[in-house]
């Protein structure tokens, strides 16, 4: 028995109240990566997280929780909420592996790492940073969205922020299209932190990897929407590493899934399989750009013998 | 029957667990996608003509009221009727009362007459309905089911179902489970003859509307549009009012611009019809009825569509000519096929002109299925804005079943 729209959304609705994010993930989950990296706090210039890339590993389990009442004809408010809670309260946190976590803070500890190795000078906005509301805006809750846009643009102008740079496609397309459309963002600069690292390619010390054989998943969003394509790969291309194209990459690339996952995990888990073995066709080694694809290709491709990598990942290891 | 959420995901899930049908559909979604490619790859110039067009149903459905009222006093002017419907009732009430009742009527290929339940109608009125198009056939064998593709209707049937179906209900024997598609083509050949020649009416749908000149344009490679709008004595055209543009120039670019993008080009056939057929070779005095019709009717239906304008975001639909190409480049068509979808509209357009025709609760938990990829406006020949459209459907239904917790 498939889901009822109106509990997912509610749920969602209202993590977003109780904890400013979809998930009801708590702060330290989305400030922890930053400890020990002495960032300023604000400033003019700001990595934006909006919580996602930490996320993933609890969108995994949320995901997968969801695809058990999916199946089991529940789809009652009031147990998927309680299920939710418990991969997501503080007091359950252990559930989540402690690796996990830290592979994906250790993502946007390497972002971190890349820019300032570009030079780029930078704060962060720590437990005042918002999330973005990508997800309300592609749930159509639209309402929900566009007052919550407007305060995370309120908070933006509140630390002086002129310029922000995104780790993620959602955020981005959120910020660079869709925020226009309810609120006035003044000067505020949206640009992609693989934007930032392709204007200043030259100060960065790429150095060539080992030999070894990847493939390269575009996001639908960043690759269609916001026209990031050939960036990546030059920098890529630093590394002398061994890229296959798929057939279907850059602007032919193909969904992912993940934006079915609150909808129906299960259509989107058979999507995230599609993908994941029409890529390990290719190699079994996957860059990835984006938290949401990491998280449907991951759960589409569990009994697949692949590596999803998050591109950042890769660039680091050419960082020395 | 209302279509819920529920329903929507239940019949994607079951499609896919059917794994001969997620077969047959990556099969023929692949093979249309490439073809589509090869074709644009041939003719370098149809992504011009793409554009051209793409400005002409712009200017069309920014002028529909002097349009509109042009196509039907050029419909008069050429010896034709010409009638103007407001919704599916009406439509059917109109053809009704032209086919009458007692008559053989044939069909080609319209989407617009799956949209109003034409054939049922007019069989229940006592007429005897022949769908002549073979995907059609196929479907009015298969009763019940309807068209998944705009162009290829029945893109998700399998060649051993359509044996099935035409052994049931035409009880052959020389027909089994590995008869080539030639045989099947070569029945409905024998069958549908027979059915051409003692026709009355031939009803046939439109590619394209010339206000101008009143002529109906339509593409198709079978021959049986040709033959539907030749043989009986009357022919009537049934077509929506977006279909309306300003020449017959025009109407023959959006007819090149859809076969292309569907990945049949050169059509075997574009058919111009634009009156009754007549000879003037007796003293250049013009008679009506020579070999062809001797009745030309054409009924512009609007359905919805006119409300559509109100909307900015969701007049852009309005443009679109019903290619299908972006349902074969979207990844939830390509995953949940004929699931995805109600009546003879599936896919990204499909959730636009369910709303249009049909309302916020059919489309609206259809939308909720997008993933917003984005194949769809880029592939579209008119770039048509489908992401937004669904988008603004998906927000228009949240808000609906969410009530006061969202507003």
């Amino acid at each position: 028995m498939p889901l009822e729209l109106k509990d997912v959304v509610s749920l969602i609705a209202r993590n977003m109240e109780s904890k400013g994010n979809p998930l009801g993930v708590d702060v330290d989950t989305c400030v922890s990566w930053a400890s020990g990296l002495d960032l300023d706090k604000g400033g003019e210039t700001i990595l934006y997280t909006s919580c996602m890339y930490q996320m993933v590993p609890y969108i995994v389990r949320f995901t997968e929780l969801l695809e058990k009442f999916e199946g089991a004809g529940g789809g009652l408010l009031l147990k998927i909420g309680k299920a939710v809670s418990s991969v997501v309260d503080a007091d359950h946190i252990a559930r989540v592996p402690k690796d996990e976590r830290d592979r994906f803070n250790g993502v946007l500890r390497g972002i971190a790492k890349l820019l300032k190795l570009a030079g780029v000078d930078f704060g962060y906005l720590y437990e005042d940073e918002p999330y973005s509301g990508s997800l309300l805006y592609e749930l159509g809750l639209e309402g929900l969205f566009s007052r919550h846009a407007r305060r995370v643009v309120d908070t933006f102008r509140r630390f002086g922020v002129r310029r922000i740079i995104v780790v993620d496609p959602h955020t981005y397309y959120v910020l660079g299209k869709i925020y226009p459309r309810y609120v006035d963002m003044g000067d505020l600069e949206v640009i992609h932190y693989i934007d930032m690292l392709h204007r200043y390619i030259d100060r960065i010390p790429l150095k060539g990897i080992q030999g070894e054989r990847y493939t390269i998943h575009d996001p639908c969003l960043l690759a269609r929407f916001m026209k990031i394509i050939d960036p990546q790969r030059e920098l890529l291309d630093r590394l002398n590493i061994d890229l296959v194209e798929p057939q279907r990459s850059r602007i032919k690339t193909r969904c992912c899934g993940g934006p079915l996952e609150s909808v129906s995990p299960k259509l989107s888990k058979t999507l995230g399989r599609v993908r994941a073995s029409e890529l390990a066709s290719y190699s079994r080694k996957i860059i990835a750009m984006c938290p949401i694809c990491i998280s449907n290709l991951v759960r589409g491709g569990r009994d697949l013998d692949i590596e999803i990598y998050d591109l950042s990942e890769i660039l680091v290891r050419g960082a020395g | 029957m209302p279509t819920t959420y529920r329903d929507v995901v239940s019949r994607a899930l079951r499609f896919r667990e059917d794994p001969k049908a997620v077969e047959l559909l990556n099969k023929v979604v692949s093979s249309v996608s490439s073809r589509v490619y090869r074709v644009l790859e041939s003719y370098p110039y149809l992504e011009y003509l793409a554009k051209e067009v793409s400005e002409v149903k712009r200017y069309s459905i920014a002028n529909l009221d002097r349009l509109l009222k042009q196509a039907m006093e050029s419909v008069e002017r050429v010896g034709g009727r010409a009638y103007l419907a407001k919704d599916s009732e009406e439509a059917r009430r109109i053809v009704g009362e032209i086919v009458g009742e007692g008559q053989i009527v044939i069909k080609s290929k319209s989407m617009i007459t799956e949209e109003i339940g034409l054939r049922e109608y007019l069989e229940e009125r006592g007429n005897e309905v022949w769908e002549t198009d073979l995907g059609m056939l196929i479907l009015q064998y298969l009763e019940g089911e309807r068209p998944t593709h705009p162009v290829i209707p029945v893109l998700h049937v399998s060649k051993e179902r359509i044996i099935r179906a035409f052994k049931s209900r035409l009880g052959l024997k020389d027909l089994d489970e590995g008869s080539p598609p030639e045989k099947i083509v070569e029945l409905a050949r024998r069958i549908l003859r027979e059915k051409f020649i003692k026709a009355t009416i031939g009803i046939t749908g439109a590619n394209a509307f010339a206000a101008d000149s009143g002529a109906v344009v339509i593409v198709e490679n079978e021959s049986n549009a040709r033959l539907t709008s030749a043989l009986p004595p009357k022919h009537i055209a049934v077509t929506s009012i977006d279909k309306i543009v300003p020449t017959l120039g025009d109407a023959v670019k959006v007819a090149f611009v859809q076969a292309a993008y569907t990945g049949l080009y050169p059509p075997t056939y574009i058919n111009i019809i634009a009156g009754p057929s007549s000879t003037a070779d007796i003293e250049y005095e013009r008679v009506v009825g020579a070999h062809g019709p001797r009745e030309y009717h054409v009924v512009f239906i609007d359905n919805g569509r006119v409300g559509a304008l109100d909307d900015p975001v969701m007049m852009d639909m309005m443009r679109c000519i019903r290619c299908g190409r972006c349902l074969i480049e979207c990844p939830a068509y390509q995953s949940f096929g004929p699931s995805w979808g109600s009546g003879p509209y599936s896919g990204p357009m499909g959730v636009g002109w369910i709303y249009i025709t049909r309302g916020i609760d059919e489309a609206g938990p259809l939308s909720m299925l997008c993933m917003h990829a984005g194949n769809c406006v880029e592939v579209c020949p008119l770039s048509i804005d489908l992401p937004s459209i669904i988008q603004r459907i998906k927000s228009m239904y949240v808000s609906r079943i969410m009530g006061s917790e969202e507003s």
